[in-house]
C-alpha cells in the first residue's frame, strides 16, 4: 500500500493545483458572436437544477478529467472488466464482488456509529460477521438471504448527516463524479480500507493484486458506459444527478 | 392453446385476399392511465417472452468522410447502428427509433429481439433527431422535414446495410426486405416507403407505422405544451417535489433496489399524479430538443445558442448553451429554425404548408391505396390530437390496428403486441 499511498499523494498535490488553474470558459475567436437567444436570468436559479453551474468553481479541472475518465474507461478500465469477465467463472466474479464488498461493511459500520444510526451499526454488524465466517471470508452473502440487506454509509454521508454542504463538484480520476466533501470522505474511508488491508499482512505485489482486483470489480458493477446517449450535456447531467443521488443517500 | 389458435387463425385470414388486423381480445396492459402506460412502460409480469442472447453486432461507419467532426462532438466519431442477423438467408427488417432515440435505445432492442426470435435479420437506425445523426450523417442538418429525413434515412440504410454485409459476409443474408419505426420512426417510415416506391432499392415487403404522429406540429404542440403549461419555474418545482416525495419513500424502504419494479413502485407510493407525469414526460422530451438544437447549431455555425463563428474545445463549459437550448422547445425550432430555412430555399412555401408537409396527410393518398403498409397504435396515445386517430383509422383501415390502451409505446413488448405485430409482418411470407 505504500507505494499506493505515494502516487496518491502525488495526484492529490497536482490537482490541487489544476483545480484553480484550468479553465471552462470559451476562448472566443475575435469575430465570434454572442448566441442569438438570450441567457436567461440564473441569479435566482434553483441550485438543483440541471444547468446550475455556480456549484462548480472547478469545472475547468473537472471536464479535463470527465474526458480523461471516459479515454481511461474506453482504453484501460472496460478492456480489463471484459478481460476479466472472459477468464473468470460468473460464480468466481459474484465471489469477488461479495468479498469486497463484505470488506466495505467496515466503513459502514462505523459511519452508522458516526451517525449515530444504531440498529445500522448493528445489521451491519451481523452482516459483516455472518458473511465473515458462514460466508467464508465474505466470498458468499448469507446475510442478504437471511433477510438482513446491505446498506452504505461513506464519511461524505456522515459529514453531510451533520450538516456539512456538498462543496463544489470534484471529477476524481478514475473514480469519477464527487464533490469537495466527499472527496475527503473517500480519503478517510480509505485510510480505513487500508488498515483492513494491512491487517492481512499481504506482501506488497499482493496488495497491488488485490487492489487491481477491487478496481476492476468496482468498474464492472456500474452499468454506466460515457456518452452512451451521445448527449453533449452529459457531464451537465451527470453533476445534476450526482448531487440528487447525494442527498438522497444522505437523507436516508 | 388460445394464443397458438388466434395466431393461426390471422395466419390463415391473412392468406385471403384482403388482410384483416389482428384481433386484440386478448389484450391485457395494466395500465388504464395513459402517462403511467408511457412511463413506466410493460411491467414485467406482462412482457413478451424474448430471448437475451441473440446474434447482435454494433458497428460505426463513416457516412461523410469529407466532413471533419468539430472538436466539442469528439464522442461522436462516426454513425453507428446495430446488426442482428441470422447466420443464414433470412428477410431483414430495417427498424426506425423515435425522437432523440438511438439504435440501442430500450424499445429499439426489445424489437430486435423480437425479430430475432421469429426469424429476421434487423438493421437498427438512430434517429434523424439524434446528434449522432445529425453530426455523422446528414447532409442537410435540419431535421424534421419528413421527406428528406427519409432521403437522409435512405441513403444511411444502403450503406449501412453494404457496411453489415461487408463485414459479416455469410452470416448476413437477405432475401426480402422489411420496414417499420416507432413514434417519429414511424411517420418517417411511410416516407421512405414512399420513396421506395420510386427508387426500388428494397422494395419493401411489409411496412409498419408503430405509433406514429399524424401531424408533427400537432404532437409537438401537444408534447411541449406539457413543460410550457407550467413554465421553467413550474416544471422545476414539479421536479424538485418529485425527487423529495420518491426520495423520502426511498429513505424509508426496507431495502433499495435500482429496479424499474423498485422505482415504479416508489413512484406510487409517492403518489405522483397525472399532472406531473405529463410534465416528466414534457422534461424528457425538452432534453431530446436541446440535444437536437444544440447539434443543429454547432453544424451549421448558426449562433442560436452557441457562440458563431467559434470552435468550441472539448473542455469548453456548453452549460450556457444548455440552459439557452432548454428554454425553447421544438416547436421554437420549427418556427425559427425550419420555417425561414426551408423559405430561403423556395420561397412560395407558407408556414400552413410546412406544416401539413410535417405530416401523414401529405401522404394520405398512399397511405389508403398501398396494401403493404400497416399501423399499430392506441387509443389514448397522447401524442395523438382530436382528429388524429379517426384519420389513422380511417386511413389504415383494415391494415391498422388500436389497441384500448397503452399510451405512448408504453406496451411495445407486451406479449399480445409483440404476436400481433410479428403476425402483421409473417402475413406477407
Amino acid at each position: 500500500m505504500k507505494q499506493l499511498n505515494h502516487v496518491r499523494n502525488l495526484v492529490m498535490a497536482t490537482a490541487a493545483v489544476l483545480l484553480t488553474a484550468c479553465s471552462a470558459t470559451p476562448d472566443l475567436e475575435p469575430d465570434a458572436k454572442e448566441p442569438r437567444l438570450a441567457h436567461p436570468d440564473t441569479s435566482q436559479m434553483d441550485p438543483r437544477g440541471i444547468g446550475y453551474v455556480d456549484n462548480d468553481p472547478w469545472e475547468g479541472f473537472n471536464r479535463r478529467m470527465y474526458y480523461f475518465n471516459a479515454k481511461a474507461d474506453e482504453y484501460v478500465l472496460l478492456p480489463a472488466v471484459s478481460g476479466y469477465e472472459y477468464i473468470t467463472p460468473e460464480i468466481m466474479q459474484t465471489g469477488v464482488n461479495n468479498f469486497f464488498s463484505n470488506l466495505g461493511e467496515v466503513s459502514t459500520f462505523l459511519n452508522s456509529l458516526f451517525q449515530l444510526k444504531g440498529e445500522r451499526a448493528v445489521t451491519t454488524a451481523f452482516r459483516f460477521v455472518t458473511n465473515s465466517t458462514i460466508g467464508i471470508f465474505g466470498l458468499f452473502d448469507p446475510a442478504t438471504a437471511m433477510g438482513v440487506y446491505k446498506e452504505r454509509e461513506d464519511f461524505g454521508q456522515t459529514l453531510g448527516y451533520w450538516g456539512v454542504g456538498d462543496g463544489p463538484y470534484l471529477v476524481l480520476p478514475f473514480l469519477g463524479p464527487s464533490s469537495a466533501r466527499d472527496g475527503f470522505g473517500l480519503l478517510v474511508d480509505s485510510l480505513v480500507y487500508n488498515e483492513l488491508i494491512d491487517e492481512m499482512g499481504l506482501k506488497s505485489e499482493e496488495e497491488f493484486a488485490l487492489f487491481l482486483l477491487r478496481s476492476i470489480n468496482a468498474r464492472k458493477q456500474i452499468p454506466f458506459r460515457y456518452y452512451a446517449t451521445g448527449s453533449a450535456f452529459e457531464y451537465e447531467l451527470i453533476r445534476f444527478l450526482y448531487f440528487r443521488a447525494r442527498t438522497l443517500q444522505i437523507q436516508r | 392453446m388460445k394464443r397458438i389458435l388466434l395466431v393461426g387463425a390471422l395466419l390463415l385470414g391473412a392468406a385471403g385476399t384482403a388482410q384483416s388486423a389482428p384481433a386484440t381480445q386478448d389484450y391485457q396492459f395494466p395500465f388504464s392511465d395513459p402517462f403511467k402506460a408511457t412511463v413506466f412502460g410493460t411491467p414485467a409480469d406482462f412482457k413478451a417472452e424474448l430471448p437475451d442472447d441473440i446474434n447482435r453486432k454494433e458497428f460505426t461507419i463513416d457516412i461523410l468522410p469529407q466532413q471533419e467532426t468539430p472538436e466539442v462532438f469528439w464522442f461522436h466519431e462516426g454513425f453507428e447502428y446495430s446488426v442482428v442477423y441470422q447466420e443464414k438467408p433470412a428477410p431483414l427488417v430495417f427498424s426506425i427509433a423515435g425522437t432523440g432515440g438511438k439504435y440501442n435505445g430500450g424499445k429499439m432492442i426489445a424489437l430486435e429481439k423480437a425479430f430475432f426470435k421469429a426469424g429476421y435479420n434487423v438493421i437498427s437506425i438512430t434517429s434523424p433527431t439524434h446528434a449522432n445523426f445529425i453530426v455523422t450523417a446528414s447532409d442537410d442538418k435540419m431535421p424534421g422535414y419528413l421527406a428528406k429525413d427519409a432521403e437522409e434515412i435512405y441513403k444511411v440504410m444502403q450503406k449501412t446495410l453494404a457496411h453489415a454485409q461487408d463485414k459479416l459476409g455469410d452470416k448476413l443474408q437477405v432475401t426480402d426486405y422489411y420496414l417499420t419505426g416507432y413514434s417519429l420512426g414511424g411517420a418517417h417510415s411511410a416516407f421512405v416507403s414512399k420513396l421506395d416506391e420510386e427508387q426500388k432499392v428494397f422494395d419493401f415487403k411489409k411496412v409498419l407505422l408503430v405509433n406514429p404522429p399524424v401531424s408533427l406540429y400537432n404532437s409537438v404542440t401537444i408534447l411541449d405544451g406539457y413543460v410550457e403549461a407550467v413554465g421553467q419555474d413550474g416544471l422545476r418545482n414539479t421536479v424538485n417535489s418529485i425527487f423529495e416525495r420518491v426520495g423520502d419513500n426511498i429513505s424509508h424502504a426496507t431495502r433499495v433496489e435500482l429496479t424499474p419494479e423498485f422505482l415504479y413502485q416508489m413512484f406510487i407510493e409517492a403518489k405522483v399524479n397525472d399532472h406531473e407525469y405529463s410534465q416528466l414526460i414534457g422534461l424528457a422530451f425538452r432534453l431530446s430538443s436541446t440535444d437536437m438544437i444544440f447539434a443543429i447549431d454547432v453544424m451549421r455555425n448558426l449562433g442560436a445558442v452557441t457562440y458563431k463563428n467559434h470552435h468550441i474545445s472539448k473542455f469548453e463549459s456548453t452549460s450556457h448553451s444548455f440552459i439557452r437550448g432548454s428554454s425553447i422547445g421544438f416547436l421554437t425550432y420549427f418556427e425559427r429554425g425550419m420555417v425561414p430555412f426551408y423559405q430561403e430555399q423556395d420561397a412560395s412555401v407558407t408556414r400552413a404548408e410546412m406544416i401539413k408537409r410535417l405530416s401523414l396527410v401529405d401522404l394520405e393518398e398512399y397511405l389508403k391505396t398501398s396494401s403493404k403498409i400497416g399501423m399499430v397504435t392506441n387509443a389514448d396515445d397522447i401524442i395523438l390530437a382530436g382528429p388524429d386517430l379517426k384519420f389513422l383509422q380511417d386511413t389504415f383501415g383494415d391494415r391498422g390496428w388500436v389497441y384500448p390502451n397503452g399510451g405512448h409505446c408504453g406496451n411495445m413488448d407486451e406479449k399480445v403486441w409483440v404476436d400481433d405485430m410479428l403476425a402483421f409482418f409473417a402475413s406477407s411470407k
